[in-house]
């Protein structure tokens, strides 16, 4: 007979097993979801969902930014601009509204400081995007996190041609309000880059796109504004709905995406 | 003292047991109110019961503050002077502290109950910034959980000192296992009603006009909440290893110490792992996200070696006393007692909601779970199967023996946690997968004007089925348990008639436990499964995204 305790009654085997649920990491890692050298970083999904916004690095840290009446008007505008005659918003470019219009399409998110950028002082109203040469603007370096769209006044600025249809992601404003978004009904293009920038203009808002099996969700914070680089890939009809508790009426708070 | 934990509950003084049985009583009473309001709230959300989204918030409200608040700590708060009283076995030391602190927990339970049914319905988290139209509103649900949480301060002093006087007066050398973990549990609690004065004053300074609105709100329920729905889980182990004792005499086979320290890990492994219910927020930074999520893995860690240091020791007595198979010699459990079957549905449940847990750590996976119906569908394996029905379990042998009724109808009660475990897998099945697939949590009218998927629907309507059984079960198992409550007709006998006396015996050397080890090896391959689910769902979704940070 044993005299000896067995190994499953030792104090150490035991204290091991404790920790059987770390190994999990190992998981993670396999879908780059950990950081580990050999993980394949991003394979998650189509995401890198890593607090910072792609090259827009700096984008995590929080700043100054517009008011939610700011964000509000801004929305407006965007709304206006890329209103279809059915009332549907469809971001997308438009013909230069200028002879040899520059685009973005050599800009670099990550070099542009816009630690030192004063909107407020910004008169945009005269403001030709479309003639604008943003070629050699490089973005990479770009604070964002001190970026003062306060007085901002997008009110006749031209987006027209200031994304041309490549690589750089197109804006796309959405403001949640109670108990609604603004504005309820995008049409996106498939394939392009949409560079979401979003705010909960009175009380804690989310926003959760969905794709029938499963979505992708963010929460809104008031006077945050929150930024998402999304490309969708399959033409559909998606529901927006809002994930955050914010009162009576927020079963009814939703939005369409239709992805052409 | 007597000899066994009924033995020790019946001797204890009058004025002690009059305590624990008012407690006790409020404690049920939360009980029924949170049942109530969750049978609203998943028959509402099934589609079974028509009722507007408000009125359904409002149940919501009831359901998690009577529930998650008053019903889990008051209940701790009576369980834990309870144990401490009969420690041993001279009652409680300074009865007064716990009197005052109970009546400040049951004046919470009457604020916020009051505020639950005023202005905007505020679910269990009271966001400041939705009751702007109505701070008085606010004022009246904060004051609730203030004075609950300043109950959870005072209330335990009278536990702790209860425990640490025989040391002050040279009866104890050192605190046994047992002592120890009452000690570390009345500290939790005490913790956690600082949490709540922390978390809860800013928004009532605001709503006397006396404050700014609190812009942080968020996180700090963020991390209260951590703490408050995994440090019952702390209780729930410690409660295990009594009634382990109390119903088989069985005691740790790797001694007081081992115990002591895996009680201890509580400390170090919970705190710091709150960050994963707020990879969603758009100011956190990447690397603490991923901070986050690589210190969440650390979580299960003590109640993973609490679960295998009792499972292991009882195993050995079992099979000492000529227990065979990988998990039959759990035939010899004393399984007509209710609290058996408890605490099997309570680990059953915790293996299931540590598994699912542990889906919700990865901070690449919040974007498709973390509002969604996932959150209910897994916390409820460990709110009501795990922790509920090991409270209940507990009271079941308290209860009898302070002096109340016998237990009654132990033959119908011990197979009510199997049916709420039928009705808990039912509802959690269908939650999960509710939640993969993106139905929202927090809703209750999710047709969203017919742009929904249909099968959405019918999950509902499952989880309002599970959560009806369950509701049932849970009801008629408090009911059953809470008779005891009342006087007994005549002197009750030797409540725990249906205990096991394994103890009385060393058990044999060399003696194997495999069942513990084998099950955490299942929980762990169940994890990298459901992970695995999520992480290829996240691969399948027709959409990139980067990003999801934000700034002011």
């Amino acid at each position: 007979m044993a005299t000896k305790p067995h190994i499953t009654t030792r104090r150490g085997f035991i204290a091991a097993l404790g920790f059987g649920a770390v190994s999990l990491y190992g998981l993670w890692a396999a879908y780059g979801a950990a950081p580990l050298p050999f993980a394949r970083r991003g394979s998650a999904g189509h995401d890198a969902h890593a607090g910072s916004h792609g090259s827009h690095g700096s984008h995590g840290g929080a700043s100054h930014g517009p008011t939610p009446e700011e964000f509000n008007r801004m929305t407006a505008d965007f709304i206006e601009r890329y209103r279809l005659p059915d009332g549907t918003v469809h971001p997308r470019v438009l013909a230069a509204s200028s002879p040899g219009g520059h685009g973005h399409d050599a800009m670099d998110h990550g070099a542009m400081d816009h630690g030192t950028m004063d909107h407020g002082a910004m008169d945009h109203g005269a403001m030709d995007h479309g003639a604008m040469d943003h070629g050699s603007m490089d973005h990479g370096a770009m604070d964002h996190g001190t970026m003062d769209h306060g007085a901002m006044d997008h009110g006749t600025m031209d987006h027209g041609a200031d994304h041309p249809h490549d690589d750089a992601p197109l804006d796309v404003y959405l403001a949640a309000g109670m108990w609604y978004y603004l504005p309820a009904r995008l049409r996106l293009d498939a394939g392009q880059a949409y560079r979401f920038r979003m705010m909960a203009l009175d009380v804690s808002h989310g926003a959760s796109i969905q794709f029938g099996k499963g979505g992708r969700m963010i929460r809104l914070r008031p006077g945050r504004v929150s930024e998402m680089d999304i490309t969708f890939h399959k033409p559909g009809r998606y529901l927006v709905y809002c994930t955050i508790y914010c009162g009576a009426a927020h079963d009814y708070m939703q939005a369409t995406v239709e992805v052409v | 003292m007597g000899t066994t934990y009924t033995q020790r509950f019946q001797t204890l003084p009058e004025p002690d047991r009059r305590l624990l049985v008012v407690m006790s009583a409020v404690a049920f009473v939360a009980l029924a109110l949170g049942i109530l309001g969750g049978l609203v709230s998943a028959l509402a959300r099934g589609g079974l019961l028509d009722i507007i989204p408000l009125t359904g918030y409002r149940f919501l409200t009831v359901h998690g503050v009577s529930i998650f608040f008053y019903w889990l700590f008051v209940a701790q708060a009576a369980l834990l002077l309870g144990f401490s009283a009969i420690e041993e076995g001279r009652g409680l030391v300074r009865r007064r502290l716990a009197w005052t602190g109970f009546a400040l927990m049951l004046a919470g339970f009457g604020f916020s109950m009051a505020g639950a049914h005023m202005g905007t319905p505020l679910l269990y988290d009271g966001a400041p910034d939705l009751a702007m139209q109505a701070p008085g509103a606010l004022l009246v649900f904060n004051l609730g959980y203030l004075s609950l949480g300043l109950g959870l301060i005072v209330l335990p002093v009278s536990a702790i000192v209860t425990l640490l006087e025989p040391r002050w007066q040279g009866r104890q050398e050192r605190l046994t296992a047992v002592g120890f973990a009452l000690f570390a549990w009345a500290g939790f609690l005490m913790v956690t009603g600082f949490a709540a004065l922390y978390t809860f004053l800013p928004g009532t300074l605001w709503a006397l006009g006396l404050g700014p609105l609190p812009a942080n709100h968020g996180t700090n329920w963020h991390i209260v909440f951590h703490n408050m729905h995994y440090l019952p889980l702390m209780a729930t182990v410690i409660l295990w290893y009594v009634l382990v004792r109390a119903l088989t005499g069985v005691k740790s086979v790797f001694g007081d110490r081992f115990s002591k320290i895996v009680f201890s890990m509580y400390l170090v492994f919970v705190p710091p792992t709150s960050l994963y219910h707020m990879f969603l927020e758009p100011d956190l930074p990447g690397v603490v996200r991923v901070t986050g999520s690589l210190l969440s893995l650390f979580v299960s860690v003590p109640t993973l070696t609490a679960f295998l240091i009792i499972i292991a020791s009882l195993e050995v007595y079992a099979r000492s006393r000529g227990g065979r198979g990988l998990f039959g010699w759990m035939r010899a459990l004393p399984w007509q007692h209710p609290a058996m079957s408890s605490m099997a549905v309570a680990v059953l449940s915790m293996a299931l909601g540590i598994v699912f847990a542990f889906v919700l750590i990865q901070e690449q996976l919040a974007p498709l779970l973390s509002d969604t119906f996932f959150v209910p569908g897994y916390f409820h394996f460990f709110t009501l199967g795990t922790v509920s029905l090991t409270l209940l379990a507990a009271f079941s042998v308290m209860l009898p023996a302070l002096g109340g009724r016998p237990l009654w109808r132990p033959g119908l009660m011990r197979w009510m946690p199997w049916l709420a475990f039928a009705g808990l897998v039912i509802f959690g099945a269908a939650g999960v997968a509710a939640g993969y697939l993106g139905v929202p949590r927090r809703v209750f009218d999710i047709a969203y004007q017919g742009q929904a998927p249909a099968l959405w629907q019918g999950l509902m309507a499952a989880v309002a089925i599970g959560g009806t059984v369950m509701a049932v079960a849970l009801a008629a198992f408090g009911a059953g348990i809470g008779a005891s409550l009342l006087r007994a007709r005549r002197p009750t006998g030797e409540a725990a008639d249906f205990a096991v006396a394994w103890g009385d015996r060393a058990p044999a050397p060399g003696m194997r436990a495999w069942a513990g080890p084998v099950s955490v090896a299942a929980i762990v391959g169940a994890m990298y499964v459901f992970t695995a689910i999520g992480f290829e769902m996240m691969q399948m979704l027709p959409v990139s995204a980067i990003g999801g940070a934000g700034h002011h």
